[in-house]
């Protein structure tokens, strides 16, 4: 292996798995043309500050508990934090290696597949390290517990390359694994779309499990009591307690045998078949692909133009943008009812509808964000946007109808899973739920339209990673600043609801005066909506 | 020399490439023609391993390229048909990378990349990023870069679409140039004139099949009645069989 060539391609691959953090930092260099301008080095220094960040952040989260007292704290925090950092190292990782499309470029130049699989590593270091970083600050401050502050150092340092080494080593398998079989998959793009979609859900589903599991033990008697050691992610107290006992064995030593194992099986049977792997099978799978054979039908303009518009979002990452957020706070919003076996049902009478409403406003804000279908909607259509306007096709009536087919399909995910926890799950009156879904709706619709617009007026139609979207117009802090608007505005609204309806002993008529309120904002909302977007469409 | 011996591709069903049997000599100008979908990408694929030939093997220079692709590929420049790779990167960043990934020495590499972005009328924009470019501009940057490491062979797919006349022109006598000194020029075309203008022999592909090769002095002379356009479209074109 040339190391030469690995570093200049680590280089390029470090740029091409960050285009969000390259567009920035293109502007940056539009701002400042003289300023030397390596975008590389400056993702590299980002990501450190990052890493550096969250290590002092944990440190001190983790500094006021005695882990040597408390190995089922220690390996609970292990293993929330490997399954964080392996799944989100495995979602980059897959998109490094098999979704960016870029072997292609490399493949007729001097340079072994092992080569480029290497660098591919290394650039994607940084994704997974940065959710390890707080089990730095861990170790160091358990080992520090257990064995003092200078011997702490050096195994704090080794154990955790061992365990960064670990993470890897399984999301290079996982990756290796699961991307063979999409790269022959004819459903590729549903494959990959499912597989981001159930990796995040299933990390996050799984720490609120681990969060849950427990709670109501570690209050008896009320002491703290530990939590119950998670095996193999254990191993890491063990190993430090009693480097040569059975649980040690068990928990630290074999499955360190295992990981070697499955480095010398990526270094010797996986490397070298990387660009068979990637280019070779996909071409046959892709040539081999059944033919898509249509019969002609005589089919309206509408239809083909409703077909044209479901066509342009196909993309794995928006999808889970789109898609995920209201699951997410599916997740946390049912999981502490579960959790307390409470009835929410006799808490919140129909009499709530006003907040329930307003609760669903909070909710349909953030299923409404920069990274959704409205919010990129419209740059999606690339080249496509210019033809159309050059066709004799009312450009109006295709922007009305491309938002309404994007509002349709952003709503419904949100209002059937939220509709199915509060009829079936939480089984609350049918009027509270009726209400939220319609908050929900509501602010989907007028923020939705906010959003569309920001899109039509940061218009990119040269974009090459969709992520480059979502970072218009300093599009993270535009999300950044919604949910916390709504988080703090929102929430403030709902307790003073609650507040005026307990003071009042009547909720039913401040749910009255919510409703009013909220619908009088809307039309207004609408009303400007058409005065500053809609009319001015030519 | 490059040799294709009894090559073939298929994908799936179809026969990409079909038993292609062919020569190409050092210090050539070498012209594949044919109508899109005959085999011409398919055959610069094989031969720059971009893809893998199901049947027959290719030789360079007496080496056999599936078992020496490294040394071989260090022998090839290759200039893909969409000039759209690279986008992140600005032009001095990509032909700085092309020269290291080739093992150019850097003060040889810098020394190409002035004389060459001079000539191409880039030296004001090689700081920019390829994604501003015009089409032009990047099938520009895309030649420089093949042209870094004065390759033995200079391979080419569709060289001369979105150049302007003047890049077309420089283009053209850089490949007369670059045959001069010895070295290998292959490209893909379906324009017959300038074939006409550059090729010493031509190969005609349709199907995936070679249907001919030589000079395209053999070639009219065997139809001294007509022109080129119309021998071409009566071996390669609509109704071949019928009139052939």
């Amino acid at each position: 292996m040339n190391w030469k060539t690995i570093w200049e391609l680590t280089k390029i691959n470090i740029l091409y798995s960050n285009p969000q953090t390259l567009t920035a930092l293109k502007k940056k260099q539009k701002r400042n043309p003289k300023k030397k301008f390596s975008a590389y080095k400056s993702m590299i220094q980002q990501q450190l500050l990052l890493i550096v960040l969250f290590t002092v952040i944990y440190l001190s989260m983790f500094i006021g508990m005695d882990f040597s007292h408390y190995p089922g704290f220690f390996s609970f925090y292990v293993a929330t934090f490997f399954i964080m950092a392996t799944i989100s190292a495995f979602t980059s990782m897959y998109t490094i290696f098999y979704e960016s499309g870029d072997v292609k470029l490399y493949v007729h130049l001097p340079i072994k597949p092992s080569e480029l699989y290497v660098a591919k590593i290394i650039s994607s270091l940084g994704m997974g390290s940065v959710f390890l970083m707080p089990l730095l600050s861990l170790f160091f401050i358990a080992y520090w517990q257990i064995v003092g502050i200078v011997l702490a150092i050096p195994i704090t340092l080794v154990l955790f390359l061992v365990l960064l080494m670990s993470s890897m080593v399984i999301s290079l398998y996982l990756n290796s694994l699961i991307g063979r079989i999409i790269v022959r998959s004819q459903r590729r793009k549903l494959i990959s779309t499912a597989l981001m979609f159930v990796s995040t859900f299933g990390a996050i589903g799984l720490i609120l499990y681990l969060n849950m599991t427990n709670q109501s033990r570690l209050m008896e008697e009320g002491n703290l009591l530990d939590r119950v050691a998670i095996p193999y992610f254990r191993g890491y107290y063990d190993i430090v307690q009693e480097p040569v006992g059975i649980s040690s064995l068990v928990n630290f030593w074999l499955p360190l045998l295992f990981i070697i194992a499955l480095i010398i099986g990526i270094v010797k049977y996986v490397m070298p078949h990387y660009y068979h792997e990637v280019l070779y099978v996909n071409t046959k799978t892709q040539s081999s692909k059944k033919k898509v054979v249509r019969d002609f039908k005589e089919t309206s303009l509408n239809k083909i133009l409703i077909r044209h518009h479901l066509s342009t979002l196909q993309n794995a990452t928006l999808l889970t943008q789109t898609y995920l957020m209201p699951l997410v706070y599916a997740v946390i919003f049912i999981t502490p009812s579960l959790a307390n076996d409470s009835d929410l049902s006799k808490i919140i009478t129909a009499d709530y509808f006003g907040s329930a409403l307003l609760v669903g406003i909070v909710l349909g804000s953030m299923c409404s964000m920069p990274s959704s279908f409205l919010g990129v909607g419209l740059s999606l259509e690339k080249d496509n946007f210019v033809s159309f306007k050059a066709l004799p096709l009312n450009f109006k009536y295709f922007l009305k109808q491309k938002f309404v087919i994007l509002f349709l399909l952003q709503a419904c995910i949100p209002v059937l899973v939220y509709g199915c926890l509060g009829f079936f799950i939480l089984k609350l009156s049918p009027i509270i739920v009726i209400a939220f879904l319609l908050g929900l709706v509501l602010m989907t619709s007028i923020q939705g339209q906010f959003m569309y617009r920001r899109d039509y007026k940061l218009l990119d139609l040269k974009w090459q990673d969709i992520t480059q979207l979502f970072s218009r117009g300093g599009g993270q802090w535009t999300m950044f600043g919604l949910m916390m608007g709504n988080l703090i505005g929102g929430v403030s609204l709902v307790v003073l609801a609650l507040v005026a309806s307990f003071a009042t002993g009547n909720p039913f008529a401040v749910s009255s005066a919510v409703t009013i309120f909220i619908i009088v904002l809307a039309l207004i909302s609408q009303l400007v909506l058409n005065k500053v977007f809609w009319k001015k469409i030519s | 020399m490059i040799k294709f011996d009894h090559v073939s591709k298929i994908y799936g069903e179809k026969e990409a490439l079909s038993d292609l049997n062919l020569s190409i000599n050092d210090g050539e100008i070498f012209g594949l023609i044919g109508h899109n979908g005959a085999g011409k990408t398919t055959t610069i694929s094989v031969l720059t391993s971009i893809i893998e030939a199901s049947y027959g093997n290719v030789y360079v220079d007496d080496l056999l390229l599936s078992e020496h692709r490294d040394d071989i590929k260090k022998k090839i420049g290759y200039v893909p048909d969409s000039p759209d790779i690279f986008l992140n990167l600005t032009a001095n960043e990509y032909w700085h990378f092309l020269a290291k990934i080739y093992g150019v020495d850097s003060e040889i590499a810098q020394q190409r990349i002035t004389e060459l972005s001079q000539l191409f009328d880039l030296t004001s924009q090689v700081n920019d990023m390829i994604d501003s470019f015009s089409h032009g501009m990047r099938q520009k940057v895309i030649v420089i870069g093949a042209l870094i490491s004065n390759p033995d062979i200079w391979v080419l797919d569709e060289p001369l679409t979105g150049l302007d006349p003047q890049a077309s022109f420089d283009l053209k006598e850089m490949m007369k140039e670059h045959a001069k000194s010895g070295k290998t020029v292959i490209f893909s075309t379906h324009v017959l004139q300038v074939a006409e203008q550059l090729c010493d022999r031509i190969g005609i592909l349709k199907q995936g099949k070679l249907i001919f090769v030589g000079t395209l002095g053999d070639l009219k002379s065997n139809h001294p009645d007509k022109d080129l356009e119309t021998i071409y479209l009566e071996m390669a074109g609509r109704n071949a069989q019928e009139v052939g």
